[in-house]
Parts: C-alpha cells; structure tokens; sequence
C-alpha cells in the first residue's frame, strides 16, 4: 500500500484542484549506494535539500522537463540502517520524492534511489482517515444489501472535509443564492471570516451550517473584509447547486 | 525543526465576525445530516492506495463500487 490517496465522488469531483495545489507529506526508504558517515549524510540534507530547492521533473512525468523550484518544508531521518535510510518529508505539491533522492545521492557523491514511498498527507487528508478499496466495497455492501449505513458514513468524509487546509468565510443565508449562480462575494455578505486570509490567497466560502458553497480567490485581506464596501472573493468553482437557500 | 509541519498546518485560524447572525434551519443542511445517498454522490473517500494500479485506475474502481458515474483523485504519487 502506498498511502493517503483522497477520492472525491460525483460532484465534489472537482475539489481535488485544491488538493492537488496543497502539500504533501511522505515516509520513504532511501538506498544509499555505498555507506556514508552519518554527519555527511545529515548535513548534506541540511544544507541542500531543505527549503527551496531546484528539481528538473523525471523523464516520466507529465509536465515540461525544465528546472523547478520546490520547498521542501521538513526532512526528518528517522531510521539509519546501513545504506538504507528511512526518512520522513513534507513538500510543497509537485516535488519529486524519486527525484529528490537521487539528487541527494548525487550530491553525496556515492548514487541513492528511492527504495520505498508512502504518502502520509495529502493537503488536509492523513492516514489517520484511510480505508482500502476492500473496506470501501464492504461498507457500501453493508448499506446496500443490509440498509446498515453506519459503516459507509465513516468511509466517506464530507466535501467539507476537503477545504480544511484553506481558510474561510462564513456568509449570510440571504448571500448563499448569488453565490451559486457564479456571483462574486461582497464585503457585506460576509459574516464571519478567518483572520489571516491574504490577497490572492485560495479561500473557501461556507455558510453559517458550515456548508461548503465555492472556492475563490481573495481580492482583499481579512482586515479589509471588515469594512463596509468592496469585492471580497472572486468566486471560482461552485459546489452547492442553486436553490438551496432561496430565501427570499 | 522539531515539527513536522506542512504550512497549511502552522496557520493561525483565529476567527473575525464581521456581523453575528443566525442561520435558518429551514435552508440547506450541515454536512454531517446529508443522507446516506446524497454522500456517495457528494464526499470524499481517503483511499489506502494498493501498490499495483494507477491512482487512475483506483478512482475507476471507487466509482465502479459505488455505482457512480465521475470522480477524481488528488495526483499520482510524485
């Protein structure tokens, strides 16, 4: 098994773009290939393999082969067993962990590959969520077949689940409509809001039950959507279809 | 670096209110009351992935379990 692998169904399909922009976390096994002292090793990742880094994307991959920077946020060893070393790594999305080992093996002057991979995060989702397809084919025999639906309501988060790494706004019932129509977010149709969103950040917008209503993108910061006037978030990707909240 | 912490997870996410307010229970509905049926259609399931197929293929067989007709997953492994 090789890890956090989020899934989204039906009509959250597209909540995966906001997964796929956020960061991942990995354990992984790296093959040295021939025995290094342990400072070397270590302080070699220290200095070159922490933070941002430069990484041309493996010939198999699916985007253009030119030099990236990518943010490696924490590499943390965990087990030094001979030439393999067992770590863990938390990247920014689009970093090659093969990649980055065999970079690093280079960097050693002795060669490394990756041995093992398993991803430990996936933006908001860990390992703390997983089930196996085997698990899943259960549950939804469970509720299917025995109409038990306890097991099938644990095996699937919410949509909700999915935006937990971005900050939000929280707006009025009488706001939500506008909202589903593709309308962009005005300053007094916000009740409550995160207080450290930036300009341009990707925030998501919910209403006061916590609903998932769309993605944007703030054109303001949080102190700003205080105020009384003003564009507050460019509404991008529309999740709650229209007429829910037809209040009026 | 003592923890292992991706940025999202450092953020600060304290709460402003702009203007308090209730919200009508007779609109919409929390995410955790959804019925059973609108889920399967509407959430996410975080799959333990198998070494064998693609993360392409594994979306297919969650649809093919679930009786659904689309769905997506957050990348390959990279």
């Amino acid at each position: 098994m090789t890890g956090v692998l989020p899934v989204a169904l039906g009509r959250a399909t597209r909540i995966v773009q906001t997964l796929l922009t956020a960061g991942k976390g990995y354990v992984a096994i790296m093959h040295l290939h021939k025995e290094v002292e342990e400072k070397k090793l270590r302080e070699t990742i220290k200095n070159n393999f922490i933070g941002k880094i430069q990484q041309l994307p493996p010939l198999k991959s699916s985007v253009k082969r030119q030099l990236r920077t990518r943010t490696v946020y924490y590499f943390d060893i965990l087990e030094i067993d001979g030439k393999d070393i067992l770590f863990k790594v938390g990247t920014e999305a689009g970093t090659y962990i093969r990649k980055l080992i065999h970079d690093i093996g280079k960097k050693l002057g002795i060669g490394a590959h990756m041995a093992e991979l398993r991803r430990t995060k996936a933006g908001p989702f860990d390992e703390s969520t997983l089930f196996t397809l085997h698990e899943l084919a259960d549950a939804y025999y469970f509720w299917s077949e025995e109409n038990n639906e306890k097991f099938i309501r644990k095996v699937i988060q919410t949509v909700e689940s999915g935006v937990e790494h971005l900050l939000k706004v929280w707006v009025f019932d009488t706001t939500v409509e506008s909202l589903c129509h593709g309308v962009d977010l005005k300053v007094p149709g916000i009740s409550k809001l995160n207080n450290d969103i930036l300009k341009d950040e990707n925030v998501a917008i919910m209403t006061l039950k916590n609903e998932l209503i769309a993605l944007g993108i703030a054109k303001i910061n949080s102190k700003e959507m205080l105020g009384e006037r003003g564009i507050a978030v460019q509404t991008e990707k529309v999740f709650m279809q229209p007429g829910v909240y037809k209040v009026n | 670096m003592s923890e292992n912490l991706l940025p999202f997870e450092k953020v600060d996410r304290g709460i402003l209110v702009r203007k308090e307010a209730q919200t009508d229970e007779r609109y919409g509905c929390r995410p955790e009351d959804r019925k059973t049926e609108e889920i399967i259609n509407y959430g996410i399931v975080n799959i333990d992935k198998p070494k064998g197929p693609t993360s392409h293929q594994v979306s297919d067989y969650v649809q093919k379990i679930l009786g659904i007709t689309k769905s997506g997953h957050s990348g390959t492994l990279e």
